[in-house]
């Protein structure tokens, strides 16, 4: 199948924030033996599998709901990827808007657990790929001097623990994928002791799955927040509630993170593979093109 | 020895504008068996370690706060420059929007131990030869990737670049010539910039104004590195002219008929691929590096890095 990725209209900050999404469905799908144009341009007739964004839809000419099915016909097929936790989102000031984008579109694919907002709906797993692999893991323990990483949005959740971790004398910095490229993102994650992932919002249901594959492909010990359970990454992380994270942290860096995260990444490598992760997500799109 | 490229001065999308300056300097000296970092550190590494930064200082106090490190740290720090620009290119030098670019840059090199610069653009003005080397753009394996098989390739024309009126011109031109052309914009993620490359027949150089004097040795590099068929910009008579070989480099206004010409060539993608090894056959980043670092304050770090 030929999955094309319409991001033409994004923004650059958008498509620099999707970066841990789409990387590894990129990937993955292209490992699983489908087509995969990164940035198309414009929409594709079946039998492509159209994949547009839920936040590059949000234009206040036309409606978001309708934009993407005007634009490519009636006739193509169009998945949505959500790539923020959807139930935080419905609960929040864009719900209705969300409401109303899948009743345009053929399937949705979310990046974690969900609430069922379409019939044809599948959650996106994350697993390993050669090319997700971080290219500057410090393997050496002792170089591994990056502290630790809140890896993710910024906002007054993660600062809250960042100040806490460094009245414990960590250093705390934050990365995310819309403040640098990847070739600086990988460097950090890859030097870190510590990747720590919370969520964006508290009312979502998960940490943001593909956060923490980005940090745990680097080479990096991942304490997630509360929620983590829920994601099939689960056994390559530390969950622990929000308020428990510094201490965490902190007891992880003086307790062999810097290996730790090394000896994760072998068994996540052994043990998961991108392109199975997507076999529900690739059904779910392949039996959307055939049903219209 | 420790390099780290220091990149807090760059602007948000200026980090993805520089990553194929930078790429392949970390994937050659990392090859050169030196450890290398990047990123925006709070407290930078003292000597032996040399600091990197790339030129681009565009305000007012852009550069105190690294001048105030070099003073503090009584000669245990060192700290490097990476200069991109053409000291003499009005369109960069003098930008009103940065007004203070050029100023501070030459407030800046006195202070530098090391200077390396990929264009000869003036800066033997200002510099003194010890300090100063010049690289040339090369091959590096850590940065090889293959392009999609011919038939698979659905853009006839990539401009690698930004899109200004000069540039905008030709592409519509291509368009009318019935081709499909796309461009990257400047700053898309890695992945996507190497995905529209590898679906691309002709990679286009095209610099960005008449006035321009050095062609971009990094974009020229990073294409040939995907095995890209590139079609550049003639006229660049200085030492980044060496690169030409490796193009399908004609005058400008020749670029449209070369372009409809190799689009419709059976083996267009396969003269890429040619150039490509002779490229690989023919230069090296980690010599290129090897001969920029043969400088004095080399010996000592290298020395002082192997007595720590």
């Amino acid at each position: 199948m030929l999955f094309n990725i319409v991001l033409v209209g994004s923004t650059t900050e958008r498509l620099a924030a999707l970066d841990d999404t789409l990387r590894p469905l990129f990937f993955g799908l292209r490992a699983a033996g489908h087509g995969v144009v990164s940035f198309g341009r414009g929409f594709e007739p079946r039998p492509a599998i159209n994949i547009v964004v839920a936040d590059d839809l949000d234009g206040a000419d036309r409606g978001p709901a309708s934009r993407a099915r005007a634009e490519a016909g009636s006739t193509a097929c169009i998945g949505l990827l959500c790539p923020d936790d959807v139930d935080g989102t419905l609960a929040g000031s864009r719900g209705a808007e969300l409401r109303q984008l899948v009743k345009a579109v053929d399937f949705v694919w979310t990046c974690g657990p969900a609430a069922a907002v379409h019939e044809r709906q599948a959650v996106i797993s994350f697993g390993f790929d050669p090319a997700l692999i971080g290219s500057r893991i410090e393997r050496e323990p002792a170089r591994r001097d990056g502290g630790v990483i809140f890896y993710g949005e910024e906002g007054s959740r993660p600062t809250l623990l960042a100040d806490r971790l460094t009245a414990g004398g960590a250093s705390a910095l934050f990365a995310r994928a819309s403040h640098f490229p990847d070739y600086i993102v990988g460097d950090l994650l890859g030097r870190a002791g510590v990747a720590a992932v919370v969520r964006r919002d508290a009312r979502d249901r998960t940490p943001p799955a593909m956060r923490i594959a980005k940090a745990i492909c680097n080479g990096a010990t991942v304490v997630a927040e509360s929620g983590a359970a829920d994601l099939s990454l689960a056994p390559y992380l530390t969950e622990c509630a929000y308020d428990d994270i510094p201490a965490r942290c902190l007891a992880l860096l003086h307790d062999g993170a810097a290996r730790r995260g090394v000896e994760t990444l072998e068994r996540y490598r052994r043990e998961t593979n991108m392109a199975d992760a997507l076999t529900a997500a690739v059904r779910v799109a392949e039996q959307a093109g055939k049903g219209r | 020895m420790h390099f780290h490229f220091q990149l807090a001065n760059h602007y948000f999308a200026g980090l993805y504008r520089i990553d194929d300056i930078v790429s392949p300097m970390l994937w050659g000296l990392r090859a050169l068996g030196h450890r290398v970092t990047t990123g925006i550190l709070p407290n930078l590494p003292a000597w032996p370690s040399a600091v990197i930064l790339l030129e681009y200082f565009d305000r007012d106090g852009a550069i105190d706060e690294i001048v105030n490190w070099k003073r503090g740290a009584a000669g245990r720090a060192c700290l490097g420059l990476v200069c991109t620009e053409d000291l003499n290119d009005a369109l960069v030098m003098e930008d009103p929007k940065f007004p203070r670019r050029r100023k501070n840059l030459l407030q800046l090199l006195p202070y530098c131990d090391f200077v390396w610069t990929i264009i000869p653009g003036g800066y033997e003005e200002h510099v003194a030869p010890e300090r100063l080397s010049f690289i040339d753009y090369g091959y590096v394996e850590a940065l090889r990737r293959d392009g999609w098989p011919a038939a698979k390739r659905d853009i006839d024309v990539l401009f690698y670049a930004t899109i200004n009126e000069r540039r905008r011109k030709l592409y519509e031109s291509l368009e009318r010539q019935g081709l499909r052309v796309a461009a990257t914009r400047g700053y898309l993620p890695d992945f996507v910039r190497f995905n529209l490359m590898s679906r691309s027949k002709i990679v286009l150089d095209v610099r960005r104004g008449d006035d321009v004097r050095f062609t971009s040795p990094s974009r020229i590099a990073a294409a040939l590195q995907v095995g890209s068929t590139v079609v550049s910009e003639f006229f660049d008579t200085s030492r980044l002219g060496a690169l030409y070989p490796y193009t399908e480099a004609v005058e400008f206004a020749a670029i449209e008929e070369r372009c409809v010409a190799l689009a419709r060539a059976p083996d267009v993608v396969e003269r890429g691929r040619a150039a490509r090894e002779r490229f690989k056959a023919e230069t090296s980043m980690i010599e290129n590096l090897r001969r920029a670092m043969d400088l004095p304050v080399f010996r000592k770090l290298i020395a002082d890095s192997h007595a720590v």
